[in-house]
Order: structure tokens, then sequence, then C-alpha cells
């Protein structure tokens, strides 16, 4: 356990500047439950919240902001304040027993697929946007305040291809791609300058020590769409953030899930500095360290569809070990689950997972 | 045909309209454009998108225009009393999942090749896959699943079909990101489809073109 932060190991293996003294670990989400039962009681302050990133042996904290809060469902002020009109048409709830470790029915949002509250050009032009001011900074402001010596923020943003999707609507938004590629064009400026400014804002903070951009373009066969009009729409705005990240010397962490091959170029080429998730169904992180190891860090690959939810703790110790083996040496490898640590994750298997790192992750690898 | 074919590939939605006007008031049969026209087009929408040539939104908008020259045939075929449809597929997402997008690509793939589909929508829980097999009597029932958690249901619709005397009346094919053939196996489903070309190809298997 690091009772130690030290985010300077995140940001070596991050930023590809070799071996740094342990292999780093980084999540974004983890289940609320899991947080309780390694904590022995509900996170429900920022200060509970470092001790559980501290405790679980984490250099960092995370803490989403921007426009990808407002179209998931609210779970806290910050969330609520920037919320736009009718976002709530945005999801969808279900109600299913989710959870693979109990009968506990719980509901859950969903992405509207078929059209948004952008359905056309008069929509556009009727939306209310949310205004900078409703952005709220404060919560990585306190964590500022309260991380111990070390830690440091990591800020996701993203959520570029994701908002204009979900504003739009799925099949509506492929429609347009085609039949109206200047609406499209439009509704991404929109969301991409909003999310660069607050970008601007975030990667400028002290507190902060990567961002992370959590904006899935890929389904398990490959992109959603064409690489070409990714190109065109998405990668220019994350273009300039890779540049204001590279002066201000701080790491930048694309994920999308799904099968990315196809656009692992351009992910480089935008100046990425490291790749999430790399889900392994779809994802040989191995080949990819191969191709692309001396480019791009890569952060994940323990598999969430059978080893994390459905495997045994030795289950997943050997496979954090094998990828330390295989992944580590040289730097640029930080374990992570192949998406987040969801509910139907058990926590003997979270915690086995950060064993396995503290066990077998530090320099030199000798396992 | 062969323009009416070319503007289905290329998702021409008005084109297509017009051309299938065009060419039932020529006297062609309107099965006659379904099967050299249309099925084929969308046959070729599917060989581009599996060669990595088409993605979802070509692929739908080829299907909106495939629909669109459908609606101008369907009455026609109705009236002269052909039947046209190869074979009946109930299609659903199953319960907690509201991923709608892969079942919709499927449907209109195996309506592209001539299967009449039932779409149960999403959420779909087993006890409404049991009732839609009992009153549609489909060869094939389709199920869909984007989540970890929610392929499980897939097996208790598989369990409610036996449970009913069901089970062996129908093929079950099931696709979404996290499932593989392995887990197709497991649950006793009869096929696992990778993407919607996989999915048509299993059903023009298990029911050919008389």
């Amino acid at each position: 356990m690091s009772v130690n932060p030290n985010f300077d190991r995140v940001r070596k293996a991050l930023l590809l500047q070799g071996e740094p003294d342990r292999v780093p670990m980084l999540e974004t989400s983890i289940d609320r439950d899991i947080k309780k039962a390694v904590l022995g009681r509900p996170v429900s302050t920022p200060e509970d919240e470092v001790e559980f990133w501290m405790r679980a042996g984490f250099d960092h904290v995370p803490v989403g902001i921007g426009m990808r809060l407002m179209v998931r469902t609210a779970s806290n002020k910050a969330e609520a304040a920037i919320r736009i009109d009718h976002a709530e048409k945005v999801t969808r709830t279900a109600r299913a027993q989710y959870s693979l470790l109990g009968d506990e029915m719980r509901e859950r949002a969903w992405a509207e697929e078929g059209t948004g509250i952008i359905a056309g050009r008069a929509e556009f032009e009727s939306i209310k946007w949310p205004s900078q001011e409703a952005v709220d900074y404060a919560a990585i402001e306190d964590l500022g305040r309260i991380l111990p010596p070390g830690a440091k923020v990591v800020a996701s943003i993203g959520y570029i291809f994701a908002t204009v999707t979900r504003l739009m609507g799925f099949q509506n938004f492929c429609e347009k791609l085609i039949e109206e590629p200047d609406l499209v064009a439009r509704v991404f400026d929109k969301v991409g300058q909003f999310q660069l400014a607050v970008f601007e804002k975030v990667v400028a903070m002290d507190a902060v020590g990567a961002t992370v951009h959590h904006d899935d373009v890929a389904y398990a066969s490959g992109p959603m769409v064409s690489p070409v009009q990714l190109r065109k729409y998405l990668w220019p705005w994350y273009k300039e953030m890779c540049r204001i990240s590279r002066e201000k010397g701080k790491p930048i962490v694309y994920h999308s899930d799904g099968n990315v091959n196809r656009v692992l170029d351009d992910i480089v080429e935008t100046g990425f500095n490291a790749l999430n998730p790399l889900e392994p169904k779809v994802m040989d992180i191995v080949q990819v360290k191969r191709d692309y190891g001396d480019k791009l860090a890569l952060v994940g690959n323990i598999d969430l569809v059978y080893t994390l939810t459905r495997g045994t703790p030795e289950e997943v110790d050997a496979e954090v070990r094998q990828r330390i083996r295989e992944l580590a040496p040289g730097g640029g490898y930080v374990v992570a689950s192949a998406n987040s640590i969801t509910e139907y994750v058990p926590v003997a298997n979270f915690n086995a997972m950060r064993e396995a790192v503290f066990k077998y992750g530090k320099y030199p690898i000798q396992v | 045909m062969e323009e009416l074919k070319q503007a289905v590939i290329d998702g021409q939605v008005a084109k297509a309209r017009q051309l299938a006007e065009e060419t039932v008031s020529l006297g062609v049969q309107p099965t006659v454009v379904f099967s050299d026209a249309l099925s084929p087009a969308m046959e070729e929408v599917g060989r581009r998108m599996q060669a990595g040539d088409y993605f979802i939104p070509e692929v739908l908008v080829s299907a909106k225009a495939m629909k669109a020259a459908a609606e101008i045939l369907k009455p026609l075929i109705a009236q002269s009393g052909a039947t046209r449809s190869r074979g009946k597929v109930v299609m659903g997402t199953v319960r907690g999942d509201l991923h709608d997008i892969g079942k919709n690509l499927v449907i209109m793939m195996l309506e592209g090749a001539g299967f009449e589909v039932a779409d149960l929508g999403t959420d779909v829980p087993p006890e409404r896959f049991v009732a839609a097999t009992r009153e549609l009597r489909p060869q094939i029932i389709g199920m869909s699943a984007m989540l970890t958690t929610t392929m499980l249901q897939m097996p208790k619709v598989v369990t409610a079909l036996q449970a009913e005397g069901l089970r062996s009346q129908v093929r079950i094919m099931v696709g979404g990101a996290p499932l593989n053939q392995s887990f197709a196996d497991e649950i006793g489903a009869d096929g696992f489809g990778m993407d919607s070309t996989a999915a048509v190809e299993l059903a023009k298997a298990w029911v050919p073109a008389e």
C-alpha cells in the first residue's frame, strides 16, 4: 500500500520517460460500494474520497468535469449545475439486476440512441447552451487543498464525440453526418469550444497532474464512424488540447472503448501521450506495445469481461503479473481495468489487482 | 435496376424511391425489383462494412434508401398475393439493456435479405420472447446485449423457451459487443454473429431460399 503517494511515477510512465520506481495504477471510476468496502464506511466527503484513493494505493484522485456531466445523470451538485434544459431526454433509465453479486435491482441511465434533443437545425438554433460560468471547478480546488503531498488530481474531460452524439441521438447523428454535414460540424464546434475552454482552465490548475479524455469512438468491430470523419470533426479539438498539455508538461490520456486499431495512427498524430483502456477482447496490447510502444504509453487491459468480474482473485493476480512482465519493462505501462471498476467487480478481485501491482510492479521488473 | 441498386448502396433516399417507382411502372415485377436490386444492394453494403469501407452512418443511410424503395414495392407485392418473406425472425435486446442500434442494423440487413422481422425493441424480458415465439412462430430468435451483465439475461430466455417446450421449434442467434462464440455455445444458443453481416449469413444458412 502506498502511504506516500507519488504522482511522478504516473507522470513518468505516461510521458514515456523510462522506468519509474513502481508500475503505477490509474482508474477514473470506481463504484461507490467498492470504495465503501475498502474504506469501511461510505465515501461521502472529499476527505473520504482522498482517503479511499490513497489507502487503495493510487497516486491520484479522479474528478470528472465539463460537458460529460451534462449528458449523464447528475449524482452531485456540481454535476446538476451544468445540466442543460431537457437533458433528461438524453438518457433513458432501465431497471435490472446489474450486479453479479446480489439480486438487487438497480436503475441505470443509458444514452438515448434514436433522436436526441437536437433533431435538426431548428433545435440546434433554439437550444440553450450552458455558459462557461456554470462549470464548477470547486471540486478540483477543494481536492488541491486536502491532497497529501505527492498526490495529484486526474481530471476527466473528453466527451466531445460523446456529447455530440448524445445530444443528436446516435442514429440521427449518423444520418445527419451524411445528409447534413454542416449541421454536424456546427454541433461539434459548439461542444468542442466548450470543452477546450474547460480544459484550458483545468490543465492550468496546480492540483491537476494529468487529464484523461473519455470519448468512445469504437465498437468491438472497429470505429463507429469513418476515420476520415473523425479526422475532420473530432481530432482537431484534441490536437489543440495536446498542444497545450505539451506546453504545460502534463500528460494527456485518450480513452476509447472498443477496437481502435484503425485510428491508432490518428491518436498518435493528435499528440496524446497515452491510450486507455485497451479492451483485451479486441485490442492485443502486446502487439500495440510492439508497434506503438515508443509513441504511446498504455493504460489498462485488465479484463473486465471475465477476469475482474467472474474470475477468482488468483486469476486476477496471474493476469496482472503477466501484463507487468510483458509490458512494464522500460516503462510506459500503467495497470488499470479495461474500463472502470464497476459495481459487478467483486471487492476481492479489485484488491487482488492492486496487491499484484505492489507485489510484481517494483522496478526493475523481476517476474 | 442497376441504377436503383447503386442508389441504395450510395444511400440516396429520394433517388431510390423514385427509381423503384419508375421500375415497377415499366412493368417489372416488384418481387424481382426486390431480389435483383434491393437484396444485392444490401449484400454489397454488408460486404463493404465487413471490409471496413462502410461504417454505421453509411449503412444506416443505405438502409433508409432500401426502406424507401421497399415502401413502394410492399403494397404491390401484397396486392399480387405473392409471398416475399424468406422466413420470420423475432429480434430483441434483452432485459436491462437499452442498446438499440446493433439490433436495428441486424434487422435492416435481415430485411434486406428478404426476412420478415418482428422487433420486440429493447429491455425485453424472457416472457416476451416466449410469447412472441408462441404467437408469431418464427424460425429464428435473435437476442442482443451490449453489456457483460445484461448478456447473462440470454440464458434465461433459452431456459424459458425450453420450459415452454418451444426451444426445438426455433434457432437462436445472439450478438453484441461483449459476446463471443464460446459464450453462445455455453448458453445453448445455435449461433453467434460478430456483426450484422455474420448474423445475416447465419440466418440464410438456417433458412435457405426456396
